[in-house]
């Protein structure tokens, strides 16, 4: 993820249509997004939609100079983006009465849930799993986020602290971000200047 | 809400753990779709998350069925009667229903080796031969030129081509130090490449040809 300055400078780029700040823009905040709507829509197709019309809307009101703040311009898509989920649970608030005994509904979390994942991404966050972190630990993260138990349920079973799973949690992801810097080129420093 | 207070109350982590009020959570996305770093390290949360998830579902052996309604009178007769045969059976059974293991495919990782190339600017069609040995191939030490100063942006690019197979940025190195890129030895196919560093609103090239031992 490459990481722009929100400023005056790229506000007036996206103003433009430049290539590389449009480019940015739909990747960097496709993400949050995602991210940030997950948690208030079941569906991909929802939060697609919503994504777009942010999108859509952010450009519009850049066009029109709309942007008073440059600086706080990720704040401002946020606001945008709530917005939109707004304006997309109005559109799509009816219901219609679901006739009795009709299967449930699909659960379509699993959709999402495959956006961020690959197999590139898989095969680090699986070493990590299984060289860098203990047995319990391993325990901990399957009770949470694969089986989803009740967190003070396995706090307690496990007999730590709800801070535990925050460091642990933590732990685990620096080590991926390390393995991934490491996959993908990292720049470092070398003790001396060796000439060959 | 600023970084720091962010960090240390651990919100990213608090935030992948669905442990925020609605109110929190509405102030700590304000504050990550500014701030970049801790953009990065919610992104990073959910990405392990969901991939450890993946991964973890994978990994684990399928249930068994649960015992149909047969099973279950069987298993009550078997018990009401403690027969030491019967004993034997339910034994037999609960080995082999019972009991979800998780078993991980174990990784094996050769050893790291890392060989390193001095990279010194060169002139237009001349390129430094690079035979990688080891799984991690070090471009550098760089010989940077004054003009050049940091921090730097870096990119690679095959030699002829315009986009970029990779890049980054480096600060200032520490004293007595030199810049040397560590790059994946499966992430450079033969061929002829092309690094750019860029620092102080000047650039300069690095020609290297890699050649892969047969």
């Amino acid at each position: 993820m490459e990481f722009y300055s929100f400023t005056a400078e790229y506000v007036r780029k996206l103003k433009e249509g430049d290539a590389e700040a449009s480019r940015h823009f739909t990747t960097y905040f496709s993400d949050l997004m995602l991210i940030k709507l997950r948690s208030q829509f079941r569906a991909l197709d929802d939060i697609n939609e919503v994504r777009q019309a942010t999108f859509a809307k952010v450009i519009e009101i850049v066009q029109a100079d709309g942007v008073c703040q440059p600086e706080r311009f990720g704040a401002f898509v946020c606001g945008v983006c709530d917005n939109m989920v707004k304006e997309h649970r109005r559109r799509t608030g009816r219901t219609e009465q679901m006739p009795e005994n009709c299967p449930e509904p699909p659960d379509r979390r699993v959709d999402i849930e495959r956006e961020l994942v690959s197999d590139a991404t898989k095969k680090w966050v699986r070493k990590v799993l299984m060289e860098l972190l203990s047995r319990r630990d391993r325990e901990l993260i399957t009770a949470i986020f694969l089986e989803e138990k009740d967190k003070d349920e396995v706090c307690r079973q496990y007999g730590v602290p709800r801070e535990y799973l925050r460091v642990l949690l933590h732990r685990a992801v620096r080590r991926l971000q390390k393995q991934l810097a490491g996959e993908r080129g990292e720049t470092k420093w070398i003790a001396g200047s060796q000439r060959v | 809400m600023n970084h720091e207070e962010a960090l240390k109350s651990r919100w990213p982590e608090r935030y992948a753990l669905e442990e925020l009020s609605a109110d929190e959570r509405e102030e700590f996305e304000a504050h990550f779709f500014d701030c970049r770093r801790c953009a990065e390290d919610v992104r990073a949360a959910f990405v392990f998350r969901d991939n450890a998830k993946a991964v973890l579902r994978e990994d684990s052996p399928p249930k068994p069925d649960p015992p149909g309604w047969l099973d279950r009178l069987i298993e009550a007769l078997r018990q009401a009667l403690r027969r030491p045969a019967y004993a034997l059976s339910f034994a037999a059974m609960f080995l082999l229903c019972g009991g979800s293991l998780l078993q991980y495919q174990a990784l094996k990782t050769a050893p790291m080796m890392v060989a390193t190339h001095v990279l010194a600017p060169q002139a237009r069609g001349e390129y430094r031969i690079i035979e990688p040995t080891g799984d991690r191939v070090a471009l550098g030490p760089l010989d940077i030129p004054e003009e050049v100063t940091p921090p730097f942006s870096w990119e690679m690019r095959p030699a002829g081509g315009t986009g970029a197979l990779m890049a980054g940025t480096a600060a200032a190195p520490p004293k007595g130090s030199s810049l040397a890129l560590s790059v994946a030895r499966s992430k450079l196919a033969q061929g002829r490449y092309h690094l750019i560093l860029r620092g102080g609103s000047q650039e300069v090239t690095y020609r290297f040809e890699i050649k892969l031992i047969p």
